[in-house]
């Protein structure tokens, strides 16, 4: 094909050179051309002919490259049209009638999700030359705008791992040399991808690349997961299709090669507006482009999500952003979830809160029964966490706190639909956010990124700030989010926020083991006190609390009884800016407690610890800065235990409290014994209540 | 009735070879117009119907060797004209420069274009088609072609 294309170019270059040499030769009176317009179109032909060589070896190196590229990658836009998806055009046709919202989309890290490996989508650092995880070596490389990695057969390991065994326990293992092929993420995080040599599937290389910090770190250490587990092995066609490209499916050719199809890589137009192949003919003459845009009706031929209602419009979003279980008949059937569509013809929305039990079996109808249709979603659900469940007890567990809330990211449209707000049917993912008038980090809409988005509902609270949140009105603790819709979920090395809009609430802690927004804050503060303040300022009852709940600070109290999400959480917390300025003191007190976590048995937990204790090393303070104190951090090496232990003994040392505080009610919160200094054996009785149970949160 | 008329063996006159070389480059400056113009209109019919061929983000570097070939093409056919419009005013003595600039011209009006034309063509990501090594040939005849004109004033 090349040939023939490249045959092509070359007789029209001729031609056009024929052409020229006819004027240029064209012979004066005298009947015959002039030297020197002979040894132009010379010059004309060799040169053309040289820059047509050289061209071609460049070209065709290059075409070369990406051709064996595209071979791994399932897009059908830069392999050959794909007829299973004749309805999706790509964002590639969508620029020319579209070209802002292109533009915003283009800078969004929806876009630069997933993308085929190449100088411009690698951001880790391939000259590290090795990495080291488990027993196993990895050996880095650039070849030009080629990534390669040295690393063992990933086919063999996942023949191991298929046999139940631990591939890293092999001494010596086949060694392999793999092209990159593919990355995903671009904004906190990146991982890479390598193709299969046996049936087309994209295995994980199994390193993040942490972009803040500019360094590589084992797979398994950039997730809650238990510490001992065997390396994460990922394969692409296993989920990841199905919401990192568009219209992403997992599928198998008849010769049993794995053959996913996607219309495009990454998040793009049509993975919210729809197929567009149908608007794009529709509106290939002017006059129905003019006429479409002059009128103020919809565009039947695309899904405008902002013109849906609030349920279908969420659903745009939730489609990816929900913990959703697809429905293998409808699957069978045929049926997709397009934009615009109902969410629940094809999948269970997983919901396991008691408003979602009451909703689904409530009567409808006037013998009292129940929707059928929302009944049998309930009942499939039920069923399938039963089977999950039997498999592996800590299915629930590793997805939603005990009351039902979403707890791992990712999936924040679980937590919308729980929230009065979404109730009276006015709250959408729109409500807040923007996908083409917005900044691309969070995607909240210009206008509502702080009380605003509140405020378009709650506008009697405009006026009335310090009466209801009784907090100063410019403080963090009279901003609607950071009370309503707390950091309490857990995702990419970092705490975010909750999407189910609810009011602390002690007894809701107690109950759940989360964390309520005022304890967050007040971090140095018992949770006896944050009840005491909720009972006198909102009447909320107060309820009975332990020794240890009515005099430790909560963040002392989580950080080192609390389970791996509850010290991530409370870790991440001890270094966010809003945080600090609600404490009675900010005299570095949460570096001793964030240095005990250098040395916790959670990679992640440690990662948050030392992030917290570097923001903390930045404030303005008397202090040594703990930054200097912690483990040297390279890439690909872990720090031993022995390392991580001196560590945390260098940063702890660091807090030196006030004499006065040591008989106060601060003095018992913190800890401190009669000398000043944090009493040990109060320390280590509370230590060593830590909860260990093992946590593998499946964001 | 001119002395080339009367005899055909015998040379043209400076003044004769001028009004043939400008004779020329008008007629070829106004049909090259005519060319970039109708090239011109096809784009803004592309335009007008979103060919994904020309529009596409992925043909980027198409649109932009199609734009080029279109500027290109058009100024130079003024070019043309307005140098069929000079000769009577350039150095009678320079002749011979002026048949060579004429030469230049002609071979730069149709490489420079064409190579970009051809270039938009086929297209490699950000990389034009092969045809674009006319370009730089047409960029050099063009150069040389404009010196000589601009030699030749005075």
């Amino acid at each position: 094909m090349l040939g023939l294309e490249m045959g092509a170019q070359i007789g029209l270059i001729a031609l056009a050179v024929a052409a020229a040499a006819g004027f240029i030769l064209r012979p004066g009176r005298e009947g015959r051309p002039s030297r020197f317009a002979l040894l132009v179109v010379a010059l004309v032909v060799g040169g053309a002919a040289v820059a047509t060589v050289v061209v071609h070896a460049r070209t065709a190196a290059r075409v070369r490259s990406i051709d064996s590229l595209v071979e791994e990658i399932p897009d059908r836009l830069v392999d050959s049209p794909d007829p299973t998806l004749p309805d999706y055009v790509s964002s590639d046709r969508c620029r020319s009638c579209h070209p802002g919202p292109y533009a915003s989309w283009h800078r969004s890290y929806h876009r630069t999700m997933t993308q085929a490996a190449d100088s411009t989508s690698v951001l880790g650092d391939f000259g590290v030359e090795v990495l080291e995880a488990r027993g196993r070596r990895y050996r880095l490389e650039r070849r030009g705008d080629e990534y390669w990695v040295e690393m063992a057969d990933p086919d063999w390991e996942r023949d191991l791992l298929d046999a139940r065994r631990r591939p890293e326990r092999v001494a010596v293992p086949p060694m392999q040399w793999k092209r990159i092929v593919m990355t995903t993420g671009s904004h906190h995080m990146q991982t890479y991808w390598v193709g299969s040599a046996r049936d087309g599937r994209l295995f994980n290389f199994p390193w993040l690349w942490l972009i803040d910090e500019q360094r590589w770190i084992p797979r398994e250490d950039g997730f809650i997961r238990p510490p001992e587990g065997a390396r994460t092995f990922d394969v692409w066609h296993g989920s990841c299709v199905e919401c990192h490209a568009v219209a992403g499916e997992k599928t198998r050719a008849a010769d049993g090669r794995w053959a996913p199809e996607a219309a495009e890589l990454g998040i793009a137009c049509e993975a919210c507006h729809g197929p567009a192949d149908e608007h794009v003919r529709a509106h290939q003459s002017p006059l129905s482009r003019y006429r479409s845009r002059l009128s103020e009706g919809d565009d039947p031929t695309i899904v405008n999500p902002a013109r849906l209602d609030a349920q279908r419009s969420g659903e745009v979003c939730g489609q990816c952003h929900g913990m959703n279980i697809i429905n293998a008949t409808a699957l069978e059937q045929g049926h997709r979830f397009r934009p615009g569509g109902d969410l629940a013809e094809t999948r269970i929305i997983m919901r396991t809160t008691e408003r979602a039990r009451d909703e689904a079996l409530a009567p409808t109808g006037e013998d009292g029964a129940p929707d059928p249709r929302a009944a049998r979603s309930w009942h499939a659900m039920q069923q399938f966490l039963e089977k999950m469940t039997e498999r592996d007890e800590s299915y629930l567990r590793d997805r939603f706190w005990p009351d039902g809330m979403i707890r791992v990211s990712g999936r924040e449209h679980n937590g919308m639909i729980e929230s009065a707000c979404f109730e009276g049917g006015a709250l959408s993912c729109l409500s807040c956010h923007s996908m083409h008038d917005s900044e691309p980090a969070d995607q909240l809409a210009r206008g509502r990124e702080g009380d605003g988005a509140c405020l378009q509902c709650h506008e009697r609270f405009a006026d009335a700030v310090e009466s209801h949140t009784q907090h100063a009105p410019d403080s963090a603790g009279s901003r609607c989010a950071n009370c309503h819709m707390p950091h309490t979920v857990y995702g990419l090395l970092s705490s975010i926020r909750s999407h189910w809009i609810d009011a602390p609430s002690v007894a809701t802690e107690r109950a759940t083991g989360r964390a309520n927004a005022c304890s967050l804050c007040h971090l140095d503060r018992p949770l006896g006190w944050v009840a005491d303040q909720l009972a006198d300022r909102y009447g909320q009852p107060r309820p009975s609390l332990s020794r240890d709940e009515e005099t430790l600070a909560n963040g002392v109290r989580w950080l080192l009884t609390g389970d791996a999400h509850q010290r991530a959480m409370v870790a991440w917390h001890l270094g966010w800016r809003e945080a600090r300025g609600a404490w009675v003191e900010d005299d570095g007190w949460e570096r001793y407690f964030l240095g005990h976590l250098l040395d916790d048995p959670y990679p992640a937990v440690r990662l948050i610890a030392r992030r917290a204790l570097e923001a903390s090393a930045s404030t303005d303070s008397a202090e040594p800065s703990s930054s200097d104190l912690l483990p040297r951090t390279r890439n690909g090496k872990t720090a031993p235990p022995g390392v991580r232990a001196r560590a945390r003994e260098r940063v702890m040392a660091t807090w030196r409290p006030r004499v006065d505080e040591v008989s106060g009610a601060r003095g018992r919160a913190l800890l401190l014994g009669p000398d000043g200094r944090p009493d040990a054996a109060a320390f280590w009785r509370l230590a060593r209540e830590r909860d260990d149970k093992t946590m593998d949160l499946r964001e | 009735m001119t002395p080339a008329d009367a005899n055909p063996d015998a040379e043209p006159t400076p003044r004769e070879a001028r009004a043939s070389l400008a004779a020329g480059h008008l007629a070829f400056g106004w049909w090259l117009l005519l060319v970039f113009i109708v090239l011109g209109g096809v784009l803004e019919g592309l335009h007008a119907l979103k060919v994904g061929y020309y529009l596409d983000v992925s043909n980027e570097t198409r649109r932009l060797m199609w734009r080029l070939s279109h500027a290109h093409g058009t100024l130079l056919a003024l070019v043309h004209i307005a140098f069929a419009l000079s000769l009577p005013k350039l150095a009678p003595e320079r002749l011979a420069p002026l048949r060579l600039a004429s030469r230049c011209l002609y071979g730069g009006a149709i490489t420079l274009p064409a190579g970009f034309f051809l270039g938009g063509l086929f297209v490699y990501g950000g990389d034009p088609g092969l045809g674009v090594v006319l370009a730089p040939v047409g960029a050099l005849l063009l150069i040389v072609g404009v010196a000589l004109v601009a030699r030749a004033t005075r």
